[in-house]
C-alpha cells in the first residue's frame, strides 16, 4: 500500500495472537475459502521452511516451501509435476493456469503458503487412471488446438472452467473467456472449436 | 495401404501435449541440479567499473556468483554474421565492456530458482556510462557488404529513372516497421551437465547440430562428448537457433560448480539476451502505365543492426522477385545502433518488406483507378524478373482468384469510407504473400521392421511445426505402414544431420531425406527378395522393381507388400540412411550444413526460382467512438506445392496469419531513448493477439505440383501466412478511413 | 523475490495489528503484490495474508445501496447477473479488466489500490522514479517515453497513470470506502481515497499503516441502471485501457437529470469529470452534446509527447459511452 512510516503501535506478540484466536474463532464462522478453514499455525519467519499440504489431482501431498515459493514452482520443482508451464512468471500469459479450489488461477502469482490445504487440479489430473483422455484433451487433439503445445495445459484447464462456469454460450463468449491464455502459435480458432465440441457433447 | 500424404492426420505428439507429458527443456531435472539466474546491465553503453556480489552471495541458498572476473572455461563462439554459430559477435561477461542495455553481467547459482533470482536482484553494479542511441539513423546507412562483394545486395536492371519518367502514375513512399520480439511462450532456458569431459545440454533449440558444433569447437572436444537434446520446443520463430551467451555461460557455470545447472531466462530478459526483429525503413519508388503494368521498381531497405554485427535479412531479394518490370533497382542497407544483435524472426525478410511493397502496390493501383487484384494480375510473371529463370511453379493469381471468391471481394464498394456496419466503419484490403523455398542438405535414418513398424531418426526439430507427424506420414506412405507404427525421433544432435528448423525448410529438406531413406529401403529389400528362391518377386531383375506406396512391384504385374517382403528376409529388419542433395546444392553448401551451419540452396538456382505464393484478404472494422481496429475476417489462399498434412498445414498458415494480425496492429517493442533501453519488456504491455482478436480465419490450400523443388514437391509454409497480412490490413484500413498508415503497428492513436 | 515473514490473521483486529507494523504489507489476491515483489519494486518484511477473513467476502445488492465486502472476488462479482441488471457499469468494469485467472484471485479491496503500469516504476534499472524512490527524479519526464502516461492529474514529479477500471465506476457513482485501522473505523468518499502525485507520488492513498479496506458501498441512483463502461484498447481483451469511461445517465423525458462520468487510462488517479457532467444536466443528450461533454472532460488535459492522442480518444470514448448509456434508459428508443 503506501510507504508511509509505521503506526507507533507495537508489533504482534505471540500471547496476543493466541488470545485473538480465542476471542474471534467462532465469529469468523465457516469460511467459503477452504484454505482459510484449514490454515492453522504460528507465524512463519522469513528463513523458515514450513510444510504445507495440498490436495493435488486427488492425492494428498505434503511439501516443504519457503514463504516466497509460488504454487507453480512448488508443483514443478518440488512435486515434479512439470505439466504446468511457466510462460512469463508474472501472471501475464496464463500458461501456468491450474484449478485451485475449482477456480482457474495463475499459479505463478499464487504463494504456495497462502493456499495450504487447497485442492489443486493440474493437467496431469485430467485423464482417468486408465489413461483415457478427458473430453477436453481429446477435443484439443482432434481440432489441432495447439502447435508447439507449451500453452496447452493452461488452455485446457481454462477451457474446462469456461464451460463449467457457463461462459461458453457462443463463440464470442468463449473467445473472451479464453483470452487469459496467450498462444503465440495462433491456434485460437481451433481452441474455440474444441471448446464448442465439448460443450455440445455435454448438452447433447 | 491408405494414402497418408495430403491427409488430416492428428499430430502424433498430440497425446503428449494434451497430457502435459511432452518434455520441454526446463522440465528435465537431472539429479543434483542447481538453479541459475542472470543479472543484466542497467546501462546501454559504457564500462562496468565495479560489481559487488557480496549481498548476492549472502542470500540463503546461493552457492556461487560468477562475473567476468571469476568464470573459468567460459568460451565464446563467433557470431552468425561473422560466419560462426553464435547469435552475436559481442560476447558478454568476457570483460567490462557494456554494449547494450540488458546485457548479462553476472550469473548466480543457487539451490532454488527463487533464491537464484533473488541473488541476481542483489547484484550491485556501477558503471561509467557513455552516450547511447537505441534507434538507427537511416542517414548513416551503408550497403551490406559494401567493403567487398555485395552478393546481390545491390541490383540494377534497366533504368529506373527512365521507367519512372514513362510511368502514367508513380508512388514515392516510405514505410517503417518497429523493433519486434519473438516472444515464444516457452522462455529461453538451458540446462548443462558435465560428467567428466562429457557434456549434456538440454535446451529448446531450432538447430541442435549448430549448438553441438559450436560447443565442441569452443571446448576442443570430440563430437561424441557432447549431447544436445531438444525433443520439444515451446515455439521458436527464429529465436532459438544461434548459440547464445546464456547457453555458453550455463555450460561454463555447470563446469565451475561441478553440478548440473538450469537457467530459465526471465521474460524481461528475453528482450535483450538474444535476437529480435530489427526495426526497418522501406523506401519504394514504383511507376506503372495506365493498365497498371510496372515500368519502374525501386526498393531500398534500411534495417537496424548492432555496433558489432551486420544482420542480413535481404528483403529486397524477395520483393524484386514478385512482379514483372523492365527497370529495377534494389539496395539492401543497414544502419547501426546500440542494441544486441538482432536476427531472424518469422518471415524475417518478408514481413517488413511486404508491408511496404503490398501497400505501395495498393497505393499505385488506387492512383491509377485499377482494381488491386487486377494490378497483381497485370504484373504476374512466369520468370524471375531479375534472375531471369522460370519459377519452378507459381500460382499467385490462382490464389487471388480463389480468395476473392471466398471473401466476396467483388461485393465491396471500393469508395473510401463507403461501407459501414452499425457503429463500425468497414474496409476490405488485399495483399500478396510469398515465401522462398529454401532447401538444405539433410540425412535421415530409417529402420524398418518386418513386424510392421519403423523408426525414423534425424536431427531435425518440431517447434510446433508438426514435423513429428509429417515425417511419420512420409515413412508410412512410402513403406506401407500405419502412421502410428512409425516412430519419429528428432531433436538430438547425435541423430543424422538435418538442417535447422528455420527458413521454412524442414518439411522440404528433411522430409525429402526421409523419403529417400524409404526409397533406399525399397531398393535394398527388392535386391534381397529377388535373390531368394521363393516369393512373388523371386528372380525378377531388382532394377525393374519399384516401390509404390508400400508395395514392391515388378514389371509384369508381380507384387508384394514391402513389409511382407522384409519379413521374409533373413534379418527381417533393415536400416538405411537417406540423403537429400538437391542438384542446385554446391559442395560448400553441403559442407556448411554438416558443420552445423546453414548452407542454403535457393530460392533462386541456375535453373529455377522457387517460391510459395499466396493471396490474403482482410476485412477490418473501425469503431466510430473508440477507434479500435478489429479484423473480423481474414482469408488466405496459398499454393505451396504438396501439402503433407492438411490439418497441421492449416494450423501453420492460420498461425502465420494470426502473427500477421499482431504485426499489423499490436507488436512493437517500445524504447526509452535517453537510456537506450527497451520498455515494454513483458508479455502484457508487448501486445500479441489474444483469442478474442481472432475471429474468422479462412485458409485455403490450392493444389500445386512442383517436381523441381524436391522429390516430395513440398515448399515451406511455416512463415508464408504472415507475409501478406499486415499490408492487407493496412489497405483495408485505408479503404475504411482514407488514412494511409505507413508505420507499424497501426493503432487507435493513428486514427483518432 | 526477497523472502518475507508470513502471518495469517484470523480476525480483523489481528490483521490490523499485524499490518500496522513497519515493513508489513497486506496480501489479499496477490495479483499486484506478488507481481511487484517478483520484480523487486515491493520488498515487505512481512506479508499479512487477510484471505482468511471470510466475513469480508460477501456482497449484497440492496434497493438503496450496494455493499461489497473488500475480499469479494472480482470474478464472482463481475459474473453476477443481478448486479449486471442493477448496475451494468459495475460488472462491465470488472469483467473487462485483466483475465479470468486474475479475476478469480483478485479481490475488490486490492483492485481499487492497484499500482501503475508505468515501465519506469516497474523496472528498477531506471534509477529515476519518484514514486518508487522518493526524490530520485522521473525518467519519463527526463526524455523518456510518455505515450502511456497521465494527461490529467500529473505533476512535475510524476506522470504515472492509474490503470484500474472498477475505480472509475466507483468514483463516478460516489462510492464510499469503509476501513478499519488502528484508529478505529472510518468511511472515505471514494474521490478522497486516492491523492494526486504532487511532490510525493510515493503516497497514493490516504490510508494509514494498518488501515484495511473492509467494504465498498455504492448508493443506488437511477443513473446506475442506465450505465456503461466503455474501454478502448489496441487488442480486444486482456489489456489496460488506452482510454475508458464509466458513465451513467438519468433522463427526465428528453432532459438529462443526472449524468456521471469518470475517465480511465488517462489520469494519475481515478478521475471524475464533473464539469462534463454539469454540461449535460438540464439539456438533451445527443451525439453533439455527448461530444461536447467529452471535450469538456479533457479541457484541462496536459498532453505529454506521444500521449496527445488520448485527449481526442478519451473524449470520443466518453461520447460513445454516453450514447450506450442513453440506450439503456428505461423507455429509450
Amino acid at each position: 500500500m503506501t510507504n508511509k512510516t509505521a503506526h507507533p503501535k507495537a508489533g504482534l506478540s505471540r500471547r496476543g495472537f493466541l488470545g485473538t484466536t480465542g476471542a474471534f474463532g467462532t465469529a469468523l464462522g465457516i469460511g467459503t475459502d477452504k484454505a482459510a478453514a484449514q490454515q492453522s499455525g504460528p507465524d512463519v519467519a522469513a528463513g523458515d521452511q514450513p510444510k504445507i499440504t495440498l490436495n493435488v489431482n486427488g492425492q494428498r501431498r505434503t511439501l516443504t516451501v519457503e514463504p516466497r515459493t509460488t504454487l507453480v514452482e512448488a508443483l514443478r520443482d518440488t512435486l515434479g509435476l512439470t505439466g504446468t508451464k511457466i510462460g512469463c512468471n508474472q501472471g501475464q500469459c496464463g500458461a501456468c493456469t491450474v484449478l485451485l479450489d475449482d477456480r482457474p488461477v495463475n499459479s505463478c502469482l499464487t504463494l504456495a503458503l497462502s493456499v495450504d490445504g487447497a485442492e489443486v487440479v493440474t493437467v496431469e489430473g485430467l485423464a482417468d487412471p486408465a489413461g483415457k483422455l478427458h473430453p477436453m484433451q481429446q477435443a484439443f487433439a482432434e481440432h489441432d488446438a495447439f502447435q508447439c503445445g507449451y500453452c496447452t495445459p493452461g488452455q485446457i484447464l481454462s477451457a474446462i472452467a469456461c464451460i463449467d462456469e457457463g461462459h461458453a454460450s457462443d463463440a464470442a463468449e468463449i473467445r473472451e473467456y479464453m483470452s487469459g491464455n496467450l498462444c503465440r502459435c495462433g491456434a485460437y480458432p481451433n481452441i474455440v472449436a474444441a471448446v464448442e465440441t465439448v460443450r455440445d457433447s455435454k448438452e447433447g | 495401404m491408405a494414402q497418408t500424404i495430403n491427409t488430416s492426420v492428428t499430430r502424433t505428439d498430440a497425446p503428449r501435449k494434451v497430457t502435459g507429458t511432452a518434455t520441454y527443456a526446463a522440465d528435465v531435472m537431472p539429479a543434483g541440479m542447481l538453479h541459475g539466474a542472470l543479472a543484466t546491465s542497467a546501462i546501454a553503453v559504457g564500462t562496468l567499473t565495479a560489481i559487488d556480489t557480496s549481498r548476492a552471495k549472502a542470500e540463503p541458498g546461493v552457492i556461487a556468483v560468477f562475473t567476468y572476473e571469476n568464470l573459468p572455461d567460459y568460451k565464446s563462439v563467433k557470431g552468425l554474421y561473422s560466419g560462426g554459430p553464435g547469435s552475436a559477435s559481442f560476447w558478454p561477461m568476457e570483460g567490462t565492456g557494456i554494449q547494450y542495455a540488458g546485457q548479462p553481467i553476472a550469473y548466480v547459482v543457487a539451490e532454488t530458482a527463487a533464491s537464484a533470482r533473488r541473488g541476481a536482484q542483489l547484484i550491485k553494479a556501477t558503471y561509467d556510462e557513455k552516450e547511447s542511441q537505441i534507434h538507427m539513423d537511416p542517414e548513416e546507412s551503408f550497403v551490406i557488404g559494401a567493403s567487398g562483394d555485395s552478393k546481390g545486395m545491390v541490383t540494377t536492371k534497366g533504368d529506373v529513372a527512365q521507367g519512372l519518367a514513362e510511368a502514367t502514375q508513380s508512388v514515392d513512399v516510405e514505410y517503417t516497421t518497429p523493433f519486434q520480439h519473438h516472444n515464444p511462450m516457452e522462455m529461453f532456458a538451458a540446462t548443462a551437465e558435465w560428467r567428466g569431459d562429457r557434456l549434456t545440454v538440454w535446451m529448446p533449440s531450432q538447430s541442435v547440430r549448430t549448438l553441438r558444433a559450436g560447443i565442441v569447437a569452443a571446448y576442443g572436444l570430440p563430437e561424441t562428448s557432447v549431447r544436445v537434446i531438444s525433443p520439444f520446443v515451446g515455439g521458436a520463430f527464429g529465436s532459438k537457433a544461434g548459440i547464445t551467451p546464456y547457453t555458453m555461460l550455463t555450460i561454463a557455470v555447470a563446469k565451475a560448480v561441478g553440478a548440473p545447472v538450469r537457467l530459465i531466462v526471465t521474460r524481461p530478459q528475453m528482450y535483450t539476451v538474444a535476437t529480435f526483429r530489427p526495426e526497418s525503413l522501406q523506401k519504394f519508388r514504383i511507376g506503372a502505365d495506365a493498365t497498371g503494368k510496372l515500368t519502374a521498381f525501386e526498393h531500398i531497405e534500411i534495417s537496424q543492426t548492432s555496433q558489432f554485427d551486420v544482420v542480413v535479412n535481404p528483403g529486397t531479394h524477395i520483393t524484386r522477385a514478385m512482379y514483372a518490370c523492365p527497370n529495377i533497382h534494389t539496395e539492401q542497407r543497414v544502419a547501426r545502433s546500440d542494441t544486441n544483435t538482432g536476427g531472424f524472426m518469422r518471415a524475417p525478410s518478408e514481413m517488413q518488406t511486404f508491408f511496404g511493397l503490398e501497400q505501395a502496390m495498393d497505393e499505385l493501383a488506387l492512383k491509377l483507378g485499377v482494381d488491386p487484384v487486377e494490378m497483381r494480375r497485370v504484373n504476374d510473371t512466369r520468370r524471375h524478373p531479375v534472375a531471369d529463370v522460370p519459377f519452378s511453379s507459381r500460382s499467385l493469381m490462382e490464389c487471388y482468384d480463389s480468395v476473392l471468391e471466398s471473401f466476396g471481394w467483388r461485393d465491396r464498394n471500393s469508395d473510401v469510407g463507403s461501407m459501414t456496419d452499425g457503429d463500425w466503419l468497414v474496409g476490405y484490403g488485399c495483399a500478396t504473400a510469398t515465401y522462398p523455398t529454401n532447401i538444405l542438405a539433410s540425412n535421415a535414418r530409417v529402420r524398418m521392421q518386418g513386424t510392421g513398424g519403423a523408426y525414423i531418426e534425424l536431427a531435425a526439430h518440431d517447434v510446433g511445426t508438426g514435423s513429428y507427424t509429417i515425417f511419420a506420414q512420409i515413412a508410412a506412405a512410402r513403406l506401407g505402414l500405419p502412421v502410428e507404427a512409425c516412430d519419429v525421433m528428432m531433436g538430438q544432435a547425435d541423430f543424422p544431420v538435418a538442417p535447422l528448423s528455420g527458413g521454412s525448410c524442414t518439411a522440404a529438406s528433411a522430409g525429402s531425406a526421409v523419403h529417400d531413406a524409404c526409397m533406399r529401403i525399397g531398393r535394398a529389400v527388392a535386391a534381397q527378395i529377388s535373390a531368394q528362391s521363393e516369393g512373388p518377386l523371386s528372380g525378377v531383375d531388382p532394377a525393374q522393381i519399384t516401390l509404390d506406396n508400400g508395395v514392391l512391384r515388378g514389371p509384369s504385374g508381380q507384387s508384394q507388400p514391402l513389409v511382407e517382403a522384409l519379413a521374409s528376409t533373413p534379418a527381417g529388419e533393415i536400416e538405411m540412411v537417406g540423403e537429400f542433395r538437391h542438384p542446385a546444392m554446391t559442395d560448400k553448401m553441403i559442407r556448411a550444413t554438416f558443420n552445423g551451419g546453414y548452407g542454403t540452396a535457393g530460392p533462386v538456382t541456375p535453373e529455377f526460382a522457387m517460391f510459395a505464393f499466396g493471396a490474403e484478404m482482410a476485412e477490418v472494422h473501425i469503431h466510430r467512438w473508440t477507434h479500435e481496429i478489429r479484423v473480423p475476417r481474414l482469408h488466405g489462399a496459398f499454393a505451396a506445392g504438396t501439402i503433407l498434412n492438411r490439418k497441421t498445414a492449416h494450423s501453420q498458415l492460420m498461425g502465420g496469419m494470426v502473427w500477421g494480425v499482431g504485426s499489423a496492429l499490436h507488436e512493437i517493442t517500445e524504447t526509452d531513448k535517453p537510456r537506450a533501453r527497451f520498455l515494454n519488456t513483458n508479455i502484457a504491455e508487448y501486445l500479441i493477439p489474444v483469442n478474442a482478436d481472432i475471429r474468422e480465419v479462412r485458409v485455403e490450400m490450392l493444389e500445386e505440383q512442383d517436381d523441381y523443388v524436391n522429390p516430395l514437391g513440398v515448399k515451406g509454409i511455416g512463415e508464408l501466412g504472415i507475409v501478406g497480412t499486415a499490408a492487407a490490413i493496412a489497405n483495408a484500413v485505408h479503404h475504411a478511413t482514407g488514412k494511409r498508415l505507413r508505420n507499424l503497428p497501426i493503432r487507435m492513436s493513428d486514427l483518432v | 523475490m526477497r523472502n518475507f515473514a508470513y502471518h495469517r490473521p484470523r480476525s480483523l483486529s489481528d490483521a490490523i495489528d499485524a499490518a500496522s507494523v513497519a515493513g508489513a504489507d497486506i496480501l489479499a489476491g496477490g495479483t499486484t503484490m506478488v507481481d511487484l515483489m517478483k520484480i523487486g519494486v515491493r520488498e515487505p518484511d512481512t506479508l499479512v495474508d487477510i484471505t482468511g477473513l471470510s466475513d469480508l467476502e460477501g456482497y449484497d445488492i440492496g434497493t438503496d445501496r450496494i455493499r461489497f465486502g473488500a475480499l469479494a472476488r472480482m470474478a464472482k462479482v463481475g459474473d453476477d447477473d443481478a448486479l449486471k441488471s442493477a448496475a451494468p457499469v459495475l460488472t462491465e468494469s470488472l469483467w473487462k479488466a485483466a483475465s479470468p485467472q486474475l479475476r478469480h484471485a483478485a479481490r475488490l479491496g486490492g483492485n481499487i489500490v492497484q499500482r501503475t503500469r508505468c515501465p519506469y516504476f516497474r523496472d528498477t534499472a531506471f534509477v529515476q522514479c519518484n514514486k518508487r524512490a522518493p526524490g530520485s527524479g522521473c525518467a519519463a519526464l527526463d526524455g523518456g517515453e510518455t505515450n502511456l502516461h497521465a494527461i490529467l492529474g500529473g505533476s512535475k514529479a510524476c506522470v504515472a497513470m492509474y490503470p484500474g477500471d472498477w475505480a472509475q465506476a466507483l468514483i463516478a457513482f460516489d462510492a464510499k470506502v469503509m476501513t478499519q485501522g488502528p484508529g478505529g473505523k472510518r468511511t472515505i468518499p471514494f474521490g478522497d481515497l486516492h491523492v494526486l502525485p504532487g511532490d510525493t507520488p510515493d503516497v497514493e492513498t490516504i490510508l494509514e499503516p494498518g488501515e484495511i479496506v473492509t467494504a465498498i458501498t455504492v448508493p443506488v441512483v437511477p443513473a446506475l441502471k442506465a450505465s456503461h463502461y466503455l474501454k478502448a484498447r489496441d487488442r480486444e481483451s486482456y489489456a489496460f485501457a488506452s482510454a475508458s469511461a464509466a458513465v451513467g445517465i438519468e433522463m427526465d423525458g428528453d432532459t438529462v437529470r443526472d449524468a456521471r462520468i469518470a475517465l480511465g487510462g488517462v489520469a494519475s488517479v481515478p478521475w471524475r469529470a464533473r464539469e462534463a457532467e454539469e454540461s449535460l444536466k438540464g439539456g438533451p443528450l445527443t451525439e453533439e452534446t455527448a461530444r461536447e461533454a467529452g471535450r469538456i472532460a479533457f479541457a484541462g488535459a496536459q498532453p505529454l509527447e506521444g500521449s496527445a492522442y488520448k485527449i481526442r480518444l478519451g473524449a470520443d470514448v466518453v461520447a460513445g459511452a454516453l450514447m450506450t448509456a442513453k440506450s439503456r434508459v428505461k423507455g429509450a428508443k
